[in-house]
């Protein structure tokens, strides 16, 4: 994807790792608060337990231990202390608010060191209430909570409470280890889910990418490139249309381009066309005025063979451009106008052809011989029957001086189907002009009438028939032969 | 006018058009000695000498070439084509000589170096006068390397 454009897979990635994430990260939050929360009822609890068992304890050694045996007494709260790792601290209060004795000093001495000071108003009432009671530590660091238990005598005596100190600090630890742990796996949840966002949305553009390049290569004229998307889903039909399109602009690609091709062809043809037809109307038109002109000094200088002569280059000349004129509008029909399709039988034509030019074929004394299983072609008869005409007139013209011209119709076994051909026994070709004979107005011998028009006819009549036409000769004075497709009938 | 004849080869397959230039040269008595080729593969053989004109005798050299244009085999350009990368025969005048006036015709000619470029006038008068330029400016007043010192007057 090129840059400036924010690619649809980074965006889809994105969302979807800023909801897990977002997902992961409130859930870790309560799972935290939670755990928060559990764990600081749990310990009150268990503190609160403690001190409503151990206060009775640690009075009684207090009443018994503390003048004399303060070791014993120090033993007994170390013992109990160590029961309850979260109590930090215990202190012995009596109910006018005197501090008795305070385990933070529990090493001062041999004999208890009561702190100095008094209780503020808070304590000194949850001091005298019979009641246990929880206080938050006022002046202490945060986290600790004051547990006051009263110590009722067997006799119902109120005479000292003891005050529980809880710290959080192991809590925290605990709860530290516990929230970094929870962190540790979010955040881990969290890469994953990016990791398999994106892979997802790779998984889901890629063929996208593929559509994106292909559209280039279309917008980039290559119309034969193809997409492979095989998801399964809406993106492969869209592949699928994709192809369709390349497709179809492929082959409207290939038609304009036969088109193009087809006019190209059809204008260079129309140029010639059109200064051949300059050229060549004009010589019997020259040639009419001069001799003309030539006639009149002829006739004042009394010369009568060369009146003669003169009046028939001049006829010559007008029968030249009537022909002319009659053989250009045959060609311009052909392709223009043509008849409607049908099944011909090559054989009765070639034999409806000779008919034709019966007079002249016996004429030259040229013998035709036309093969008799010749195959059938499908096309416009008048033009086919023109086309063979054209080329056994031809192939008369040119008989030179043979003593027995033959001119032979028939067939032959080609690379891609049956030849047709009509071959004959007369001047033949220099293969230098093979190809240039069957341009209109090209004569090879200017001696021989004819106008360079015939063969032009036939090869347009062969071409618009779909067929090709060729020459063939071994050279001057081997006979040629004139070969021809046709789309056959079976 | 003029003593000895000069030579000139016409290309030109036409049969009626040789013999009106033929007629026009020779009306208007012009030493001109006319060679006719009728299609262009003829006129190579001729000014190269080869093939039935081989013997220098048949084939001399031309003061003059007349061409043209669209003829069989050899086509009137292809020829002029020829003369004028032939070192012996591009210093002979070759003047186009036709019925055609197309544009395309007149500029190949010119690329290729014809000396000159004529259209075939309609009326024998014309002809005549036209042929009589030809004569005059080609023949007479044009010096052609051989000529010798002086106007070439005879």
């Amino acid at each position: 994807m090129s840059s400036g454009v924010r690619s649809l897979r980074t965006r889809l990635a994105a969302l979807l790792a800023v909801i897990v994430a977002l997902g992961l990260l409130v859930n870790a939050a309560w799972l935290l608060l939670s755990a928060r929360q559990r764990l600081r009822e749990r310990l009150e609890t268990s503190a609160t337990l403690f001190a409503s068992l151990a206060t009775g304890p640690i009075c009684a050694a207090y009443d018994a231990y503390a003048d004399s045996g303060y070791f014993k007494f120090r033993q007994v709260v170390r013992d109990l202390l160590a029961q309850a790792p979260d109590v930090a601290r215990v202190e012995i209060v009596d109910v006018e608010g005197r501090v008795l004795f305070d385990s933070a000093r529990l090493d001062d001495g041999e004999r208890p060191v009561p702190p100095e000071g008094r209780l503020d108003p808070a304590h000194l009432e949850a001091v005298r209430r019979l009641e246990p009671t929880t206080l938050r530590a006022p002046d202490a660091e945060a986290g600790v909570r004051e547990i006051v238990n009263p110590w009722v005598e067997d006799w119902g005596r109120h005479r000292l409470s003891v005050v529980y100190h809880v710290s959080y600090a192991k809590l925290s630890a605990e709860y530290q280890r516990y929230a970094r742990a929870t962190l540790a796996l979010t955040a881990l949840s969290i890469l994953v889910a990016a990791v398999a966002g994106l892979a997802l949305a790779r998984r889901l553009t890629r063929p996208l990418a593929g559509l994106t390049e292909g559209a280039r290569e279309i917008a980039q004229g290559r119309f034969g490139h193809r997409l492979d998307v095989r998801t399964g889903d809406e993106l492969q039909t869209l592949g699928e249309a994709f192809n369709e399109m390349a497709e179809r602009l492929e082959a409207t690609r290939g038609e304009r381009e036969r088109l193009i091709a087809e006019l190209e062809r059809r204008n260079a043809e129309l140029e010639r066309f059109t200064y051949t037809v300059s050229h060549d109307l004009r010589t019997p038109l020259v040639t009419v005025r001069g001799f003309v002109d030539l006639l009149e000094k002829d006739i004042a200088a009394r010369q009568p063979e060369l009146v003669t002569s003169d009046l028939a280059r001049i006829r010559a000349a007008t029968a030249t451009m009537e022909t002319l004129l009659r053989e250009l509008l045959e060609l311009s029909r052909v392709g223009r106008v043509m008849n409607p399709p049908e099944t011909v039988s090559l054989a009765a034509l070639a034999l409806e052809a000779t008919t034709l030019l019966h007079g002249r074929l016996s004429e030259a004394g040229v013998r035709v011989v036309i093969q008799e299983d010749l195959p059938t072609a499908r096309g416009d008869r008048t033009r086919l029957l023109e086309a063979l005409q054209n080329l056994i007139e031809n192939a008369a013209k040119f008989r030179g001086e043979r003593a027995e011209p033959v001119i032979e119709v028939g067939s032959r076994p080609g690379p891609d189907g049956l030849v047709l051909f009509v071959r004959d026994n007369g001047i033949g070709i220099d293969p230098r002009y093979h190809d240039r004979i069957f341009t209109l107005f090209e004569r090879l011998d200017s001696r021989v009438e004819g106008t360079g028009v015939g063969l032009a006819l036939v090869r347009r009549i062969v071409e618009v028939h779909g067929g090709r036409v060729w020459a063939e000769s071994e050279g001057v004075g081997k006979g040629s032969t004139f070969c021809f497709t046709l789309p056959l009938e079976p | 006018m003029h003593e000895e004849p000069l030579e000139v080869l016409l290309v030109e397959d036409n049969p009626d058009h040789a013999e009106l230039i033929r007629r026009a040269f020779s009306d208007r008595g012009s030493p001109v000695t006319l060679s006719v080729a009728r299609h262009g593969e003829e006129a190579l053989d001729f000014l190269f000498r080869r093939g039935e004109y081989r013997d220098p005798a048949r084939s001399p050299r031309p003061r003059l070439i007349l061409l043209d244009l669209r003829l069989p085999r050899v086509d009137g350009l292809d020829v002029l084509a020829r003369i004028k990368s032939s070192a012996e025969l591009r210093g002979i005048p070759a003047v186009v000589l036709t019925t055609s006036d197309a544009e395309p015709d007149v500029a190949r000619a010119c690329e290729l170096h014809a000396n000159s470029y004529l259209v075939k006038p309609g009326d024998f008068g014309r002809f005549e006068s036209l042929l009589g330029t030809v004569e005059s400016y080609w023949l007479a007043l044009n010096r052609q390397p051989g000529d010798g010192a002086g106007p070439v007057t005879h």
